[in-house]
C-alpha cells in the first residue's frame, strides 16, 4: 500500500468519524428504541462498518487457508492467520461497542441476545483457531491444521453472522442495515464499511509482514 | 442534529484523536518493519560474501 492511499485511508475513515460522531443524521428507524438516548443511535455508525470488516476477515482467512492447502506456501498461512487475528480484534470491537449500546437501550451489557450469542461463539471458533496454533511447535503441522479449521469459515462465518441470528423467532437487536435505515444513514454505515475493510487489509498486511520477518530472523538464527 | 449540539463536538474530536492514533500506531509498526527488513537482507548480503 503505497504512503498516499494510506493517508487517503485516513482521511476517508476521519470524515466518517467526523460524519458519525456529529454531523450525520440520527438513525431515525430507532426513534422508538432510543427516546431517552437518541444520541446513543450514532453508534451504529462504527458497529455495523466494524462488524462488516470483521465477516470479511474471516472469509479472507479462509481464502488464504484454501490457498495454503492448494499451494502449500508458508506466506499463505501467514497471510490466513494475520486475517484471523485482525478479524478478531474487530469482532471483539464490535461485541463491545454492542455491550455498549444494550446497556443504553436494554439495560444490561449482555442479554444473550441471538445476534449476541452468535458474535460469542465467533469469538469462541476463532479463539480455539489460535489456541490451536498456539498448542502446535512445527510450524508444518501448525499451518497444515490451521488451514483446514480457517477453511471452515468459509461455511461458520456467514452462518454466524447471516444465518443464526435470522433463525430465532424474537430478537431485540435491530433489523439489519439497509432494511430500516434512510439513505443519507446507509451512505454513511457503508463508507464507514468501505473505511475499515481497508484498515483491515492495512493492518492484516503489516502483521502478515512481521509473522514473515519472525520467521526469515529465526531461519537466519539457525 | 447540528455539530455543537449535545456534546457532539466533543465526541468528534474524541473519536478523531482515537483514530488518528491508532492510525499512527500502524505507520510506525510499518516503518520498523521497513527498517528490519532493510537490515536482515543487509546481513543475508554479507553472510553470502
Amino acid at each position: 500500500m503505497s504512503t498516499t492511499l494510506r493517508w487517503f485511508l485516513w482521511l476517508w475513515i476521519s470524515a466518517v468519524v467526523i460524519a458519525g460522531s456529529a454531523t450525520a443524521p440520527l438513525a431515525a428507524g430507532f426513534a422508538g428504541l432510543m427516546a431517552d438516548a437518541p444520541q446513543s443511535g450514532r453508534i451504529v455508525y462504527f458497529h455495523v462498518p466494524i462488524a462488516l470488516a470483521s465477516f470479511v476477515a474471516y472469509l479472507v482467512a479462509a481464502g488464504w487457508a484454501g490457498m495454503y492447502l492448494w499451494k502449500r506456501r508458508e506466506e499463505h498461512d501467514f497471510a490466513s492467520v494475520a486475517s484471523v487475528e485482525v478479524g478478531t480484534l474487530f469482532c471483539i470491537l464490535a461485541t463491545a461497542t454492542g455491550a455498549l449500546w444494550s446497556e443504553v437501550q436494554w439495560g444490561a451489557y449482555w442479554n444473550w441476545d441471538p445476534r449476541q450469542t452468535s458474535m460469542a461463539i465467533a469469538l469462541l471458533f476463532y479463539g480455539a483457531y489460535l489456541s490451536l496454533r498456539g498448542a502446535i511447535e512445527d510450524p508444518e503441522v501448525r499451518a497444515r491444521l490451521s488451514a483446514v479449521y480457517a477453511v471452515l469459515g468459509f461455511a461458520v462465518a456467514p452462518f454466524l453472522f447471516f444465518i443464526m441470528p435470522r433463525l430465532a423467532r424474537f430478537s431485540l437487536h435491530p433489523k439489519p442495515a439497509s432494511a430500516e435505515m434512510a439513505s443519507d444513514i446507509l451512505l454513511v454505515v457503508l463508507a464507514g464499511a468501505a473505511g475499515m475493510t481497508a484498515l483491515f487489509f492495512w493492518m492484516a498486511h503489516v502483521r502478515r509482514r512481521q509473522l514473515s520477518l519472525l520467521a526469515k530472523a529465526e531461519l537466519l538464527a539457525d | 442534529m447540528g455539530l455543537l449540539d449535545n456534546g457532539n463536538l466533543w465526541l468528534a474530536a474524541v473519536n478523531f484523536v482515537i483514530w488518528t492514533g491508532i492510525f499512527l500506531y500502524v505507520l510506525k509498526i510499518e516503518r520498523k518493519l521497513d527498517q528490519q527488513a532493510a537490515l536482515m537482507s543487509r546481513s543475508e548480503e554479507t553472510s553470502h560474501e
